[in-house]
């Protein structure tokens, strides 16, 4: 399966979300990134409920960069 | 952001840098640390999630790589220096990427998004500038995920390199 790494999905029905959908719709497995966990489970949820997949990945953990 | 790649793991075909923070402020009452907030959103991130997502789809000879711009993308604004400066230099970054990496089989693209966008966002948080705007007056979301969906689905013969998406009642 193809994969996708999607990062600026803040507003559920923001741009980023509605990428990762439309995506996920055409069969990429989405991988996306938020700093606000409730819209990412919520994003995931309605990605999963379509058939689709995307584990959601919280953006809260600040790391160095490398 | 390593992790979110390190968790896709192999098999990656498409990445998507969609930040910024479209915030005001005059340069002669501004921080340093409010303008480097700015480029860090917008530039910054850009390169390190740009360079994870190159170093993962080179191996395989091909993926796409795409950035959200904004008509600040290509133009400097007053009260707007700090995004205007980040996002010129975001554009930059991705066009030396699309050439660096294109002969190797990576498609690079940016996306100007060239107004407000009808979604959440601006209904939420500025819903008297959605008002006046109409919907008429905003760009529609669905059409802009057609255009990155466009890039994706593009023939390596055949590259776009940026878009620019605006309503048709939008002056520029």
């Amino acid at each position: 399966m193809k994969k996708a790494v999607i990062i600026g999905v803040g507003a559920e029905q923001g741009l980023g979300a509605q990428l990762a959908k439309r995506f996920a719709s055409e069969g990429l497995h989405v991988f996306v990134a938020s700093r606000t966990q409730s819209r990412l489970d919520a994003l995931t949820l309605e990605i999963e409920q379509a058939g689709g997949k995307a584990p959601p990945f919280a953006l809260t953990q600040r790391t160095k960069s490398r | 952001m390593i992790k979110l790649f390190e968790k896709a793991g192999s098999g990656l075909s498409l990445a998507i840098y969609n930040t910024g923070n479209n915030y005001p402020g005059q340069i002669i009452e501004m921080d340093a640390e409010y303008f480097e907030k700015s480029w860090k959103s917008c530039c910054f991130g850009g390169f390190l999630f740009g360079r994870e997502a190159v170093r993962r789809m080179v191996p395989s000879g091909k993926g796409t790589l795409l950035f959200t711009g904004a008509s600040a993308s290509l133009r400097g604004r007053a009260n707007f220096g700090a995004f205007n400066s980040a996002k010129a230099g975001l554009r930059t970054l991705a066009q030396a990427m699309a050439k660096e990496y294109g002969p190797q089989g990576i498609h690079v693209g940016h996306v100007i998004i060239d107004g407000a966008i009808a979604g959440e966002k601006i209904k939420r948080h500025l819903p008297e500038l959605a008002k006046k705007l109409g919907e008429d007056g905003m760009i529609k979301i669905e059409g802009i995920v057609d255009g990155y969906e466009y890039l994706y689905n593009q023939s390596p013969q055949a590259w776009t390199f940026e878009l620019d998406l605006r309503t048709s009642i939008e002056k520029w």
